[in-house]
């Protein structure tokens, strides 16, 4: 009985990985052919990156025992990486938080008081209370609230709502602001519309492949497996990679190309030039889809305006500003990015920039670029995002199967839920903005609002949040679904400040006791991914639905309840003022709650059972408590935006469709995905003849923009002599509050370790394991240093992982921001290391 | 009883290589081999902690490029 149990097991495994590894084992397959009677099976998308994978939950008694790669998955085709493999366990940590906890002395509320277990009642009243306070006292821009692309697409626009029209702050952003602003900036600007225009699918159709600042192998591996499977399968197909150390990709890259920090725009520039010379540019694409446009120079960091680079910077306050040129003073200047100087800068030899420059240039050979935060997490961001479209246009080399650049996202749904619902500081949902009053007319009205009801400034975007925290602008505060303690770049100097700030009262929403909960005022505890039914939306356009398969434990319930509660607790009187309410009498006396979740729309659809295809029945705790069915009511008013919005494309498909595919990409027109955007045939929305329309810019072309090299905020310098960069690894995602937590992924790496190249440690008597000490401007942290490993540092180049509590590498780092996006450069600081 | 099921990608060079390097390893075995370089690999072992640490650990075998997870399945079996 044992062996025959283990050898059926066995069977399983084999055979599934024989289809996955597309090599055939019939035997194993007949073994396998009787399933597990006892474990219910059902589809969810991966909680951790922006890939998007789908896997099968299997729940035995009302806990999620096993996970495997979804065989049916068009992302992921049966596969799943380390992280994956593990996703049964990330709900199970011994310190799940189970109630809600109030810091308390004397049994009353005091920020310095200890974190004492109270009622949700307390909890939500003592919230609303402070938030009530605030919005009296200093109006709704003291309030806020720090959200998450990690939020379903639900929770985001539950958000969305809560804040911008029922607190009426657009006091929102979300930590996507940390890792995609820059490729959301950098998409309006050249194409007028968010998101990538090609798909996975181009990683079976392109010729070549450019990785830009992107560690696919550690933090993309399925895609990475799906690149690596082309390559292996084409022996034609040539992959470049980019970096500024040298990391897992370049054991497969044919290129691999390590430059000076900051010279990836110069490197952008020169392979433009490069294309002009030669006479590579696709001059009727160009000419019929291109616009040409040059950039304000000399923009500034983004830091504080009484910084003395903030207040040399010229064009700080117009950092998005530009001029039309034409093709020939475009041409005029790329002019000086020549082989030499390129190579003089970056440090890069002349027979790779060559090689690569080719590899753009040679019109049959199809290239796929992709990047995702060496460009986006610089303070250039949205530059490298045009620079790298520039190339792609200039060729042609875009929207259509296995041509075109693509930015990858680094968490599950910042764009379904960050981007899509708009969560940033400045969007609506289906690419629209607070400050165009044609969108805020069509959201009020979608939301049956009164005019006016929404904003029209943007609020403030996460890190002036932080500052404003510090400077006691920022008052009632709530952070959900994100640990931004642990990520937000000077902790000592602009965010613990916030925190504690006596005028603050600080709220954090999480399944853990994070650093972040930890310097709150309120913790709440929440239910996580299958703990609550859910959508996210991957790097791909691809939208994915889940079931509730298990309940929360203890009192932890989901950051959608945890709003909607909250809105019960606000009268409308408490946060409006009377002329607005006036325009609405019937809204008199009644809570946000009423207004926004109770409108008709939302409440729509009444409680049902949830049956899948197999007849099993799923949970769905939100329904249960608030009596109709939330998730679709949300859904489907929210599907209005993309449907009958001014900003076309951003077509959805229906809830139930969800539910039953492995999601469908945007935009989704009578049932259909679309695959390639822009592209006549591919794109429903393009006119016939046209061949292809960048359709969200009126005139239906896209904008190449000259824009130069300039500087970082800061460079190493005789004290600091290092540059720091930090990022993740493998094991572990994002600040480690999931990873950490699985026994077997804490143990493989349980601590970051410092990457350095043995010449400058042997410089400063420092060997392989000892403690180091690294410091910047700003802060210290310790850590062992490693000279070997996965990592390979050129001289003068650091790497720190950031999932590490015990180490927080965002004592380091600047805030210095792209100008344009608000995103923080996390790979440029100065730092010096030492003897611990 | 805990068993895990790993396609290995490695250049097709270093197919014989990773292969030799993959049967030493404890509770690991080879069921089929692509010539495009992929591996079909079990891990099995008797408890959960030691099939995680080999599996993290394929990762780190010269000439792997990829090891991705297509199955996990763990339960005592007394």
């Amino acid at each position: 009985m044992k062996l025959s149990r283990r050898k059926f097991i066995k069977a399983n495994a084999i055979a599934a990985t024989a289809v996955a590894a597309g090599i055939s084992l019939p035997e194993a397959a007949a073994l396998a052919q009787e399933g597990d009677q006892n474990i219910r099976w059902d589809k969810a998308p991966c909680r951790f990156c922006g890939t998007g994978c789908s896997v099968l939950v299997g729940t035995k008694d009302g806990r999620v025992v096993a996970t495997q790669g979804d065989p049916d998955a068009p992302v992921n085709r049966g596969l799943n990486c380390i992280k994956g493999y593990f996703l049964s366990k990330i709900m199970y940590g011994k310190d799940r938080l189970k109630t809600p906890l109030l810091r308390k002395k004397n049994g009353k509320y005091d920020k310095e008081g200890d974190f004492t277990a109270v009622s949700w009642d307390e909890a939500l009243d003592t919230m609303a209370t402070k938030f009530k306070e605030a919005i009296k006292t200093k109006g709704p821009t003291s309030v806020g609230m720090f959200g998450s692309g990690q939020w379903t697409v639900f929770e985001g626009y539950a958000a969305s709502k809560l804040m911008k029209a029922g607190l009426r702050t657009n006091n929102l952003d979300p930590n996507a602001r940390h890792c995609m602003a820059s490729a959301v900036a950098g998409f309006m600007r050249t194409f007028g519309s968010d998101e990538p225009m090609g798909c996975y699918d181009d990683l079976e159709h392109a010729d070549g492949f450019v990785l830009w600042g992107s560690n696919m192998a550690e933090m993309h591996p399925i895609l990475w497996s799906r690149l690596t499977d082309r390559r292996l399968t084409a022996p034609h197909v040539k992959v470049a990679v980019l970096s500024t150390f040298e990391n897992r990709n370049f054991e497969l890259a044919d290129l691999g190309i390590v430059f000076k920090p900051q010279t990836d725009l110069v490197i952008l520039n020169y392979i433009a030039n490069y294309i002009i010379e030669n006479k590579a540019v696709n001059t009727d694409f160009v000419g019929k889809h291109v616009n040409f446009k040059k950039g304000n120079t000399d923009i500034g960091y983004g830091l504080r305006p009484e910084d003395e680079r903030e207040k040399n910077a010229v064009n700080a306050s117009k950092a998005g500003g530009s001029v039309d040129i034409t093709f020939d003073e475009y041409k005029q200047f790329v002019a000086e990015y020549t082989l030499d100087k390129t190579h003089e800068m970056t440090g890069v030899p002349k027979e790779q920039l060559l090689e690569l420059a080719k590899m753009y240039a040679d019109p049959k050979r199809k290239i796929v670029s992709y990047w995702t935060m060496g460009f986006n997490q610089h303070t250039r961001g949205t530059w490298a995002n045009n620079l790298v479209y520039n190339i792609h246009l200039l060729t042609g080399k875009i929207s259509e199967p296995g041509n075109g650049p693509f930015s990858l996202t680094g968490q599950p749904s910042a764009c379904g839920t960050a981007r899509e619902v708009g969560t940033f500081a400045h969007r609506l949902p289906a690419d629209l903005v607070v400050m165009n009053e044609a969108h805020r007319d069509f959201a009020e009205q979608v939301w049956k609002l009164p005019k006016g009801t929404i904003v029209d400034k943007p609020g403030f975007h996460a890190v002036l949040q932080n500052r404003m925290l510090k400077d006691g602008k920022l008052n009632a505060y709530w952070v959900m679904c994100n640990n931004n303690v642990q990520a937000a770049a000077n902790l000592n100097e602009e965010t613990l400040p916030g925190y504690r700030n006596p005028e603050n009262f600080i709220v954090v929403s999480d399944p853990y006791p994070t650093v972040t909960a930890l310097a709150a005022d309120l913790i709440l505890p929440t239910a996580m991914w299958t703990e609550k039914e859910g959508a996210y939306g991957n790097a791909e356009r691809r939208s994915q639905f889940w079931r509730q398969q298990v309940d929360a434990p203890g009192e932890a319930k989901s950051d959608l309840w945890q709003m909607m509660e909250f809105a019960k607790r606000l009268k409308v009187e408490d946060v409006w003022p009377a002329e607005l309410i006036a325009q609405k009498p019937e809204y008199r006396g009644k809570t946000l709650y009423d207004i926004l979740y109770t409108n008709g729309q939302v409440n729509k659809y009444p409680k049902q059972k949830i049956v899948d295809g197999a007849g099993y029945e799923y949970k769905n705790s939100e329904m249960e408590h608030f009596g109709f069915y939330v998730h679709k009511g949300l859904y489907e008013e929210y599907r209005i935006f993309g449907l009958k919005g001014p900003k076309k494309g951003h077509e959805l498909g229906t809830f139930d469709d969800y539910h039953r595919s492995r999601g469908l990409r945007w935009p989704v027109i009578d049932g259909k995905e679309t695959l390639w955007r822009y592209r006549e045939g591919y794109d429903p929305h393009v006119a016939k003849g046209s061949e292809v329309q960048f359709y969200g810019n009126k005139d239906n072309k896209a904008n190449i923009f000259a824009l130069p090299y300039e500087p970082p905020a800061e460079s190493p310098d005789i004290e600091y002599n290092l540059w720091l960069c930090t990022g993740r690894v493998l094991e572990h995602w994002h600040s480690g509050s999931m990873t950490q937590r699985v026994p077997e992924l804490y143990r493989a790496v349980p601590n970051a370790v410092l990457f350095m190249h043995p010449d400058d440690a042997a410089e400063r008597g420092l060997r392989r394991g000892m403690p180091v000490k690294i410091a910047s401007r700003r802060g210290e942290v310790t850590a062992s240093v490693e000279t070997r490993g996965r990592n390979k540092m050129p001289r003068g180049m650091v790497f720190l992982p950031w999932f590490d509590a015990r180490r927080l590498a965002n004592k380091l780092i600047l805030d210095a921001t792209c100008p344009i996006s608000k995103e923080t450069d996390y790979k440029k600081c100065a730092v010096k290391v030492e003897r611990a | 009883m805990d068993i895990a099921g790993v396609v290995v990608h490695t250049r097709p060079a270093d197919l014989a290589a990773v292969q030799a390097q993959l049967e030493t390893m404890v509770g690991v075995e080879i069921h089929g081999i692509h010539e495009n370089g992929r591996l079909v690999v079990t891990v099995e072992e008797d408890g959960y902690r030691e099939t995680s640490d080999t599996v993290l650990r394929l990762h780190q075998v010269r000439g792997v490029l990829n090891a991705s997870l297509v199955y996990q399945h763990s339960e005592d079996i007394a």
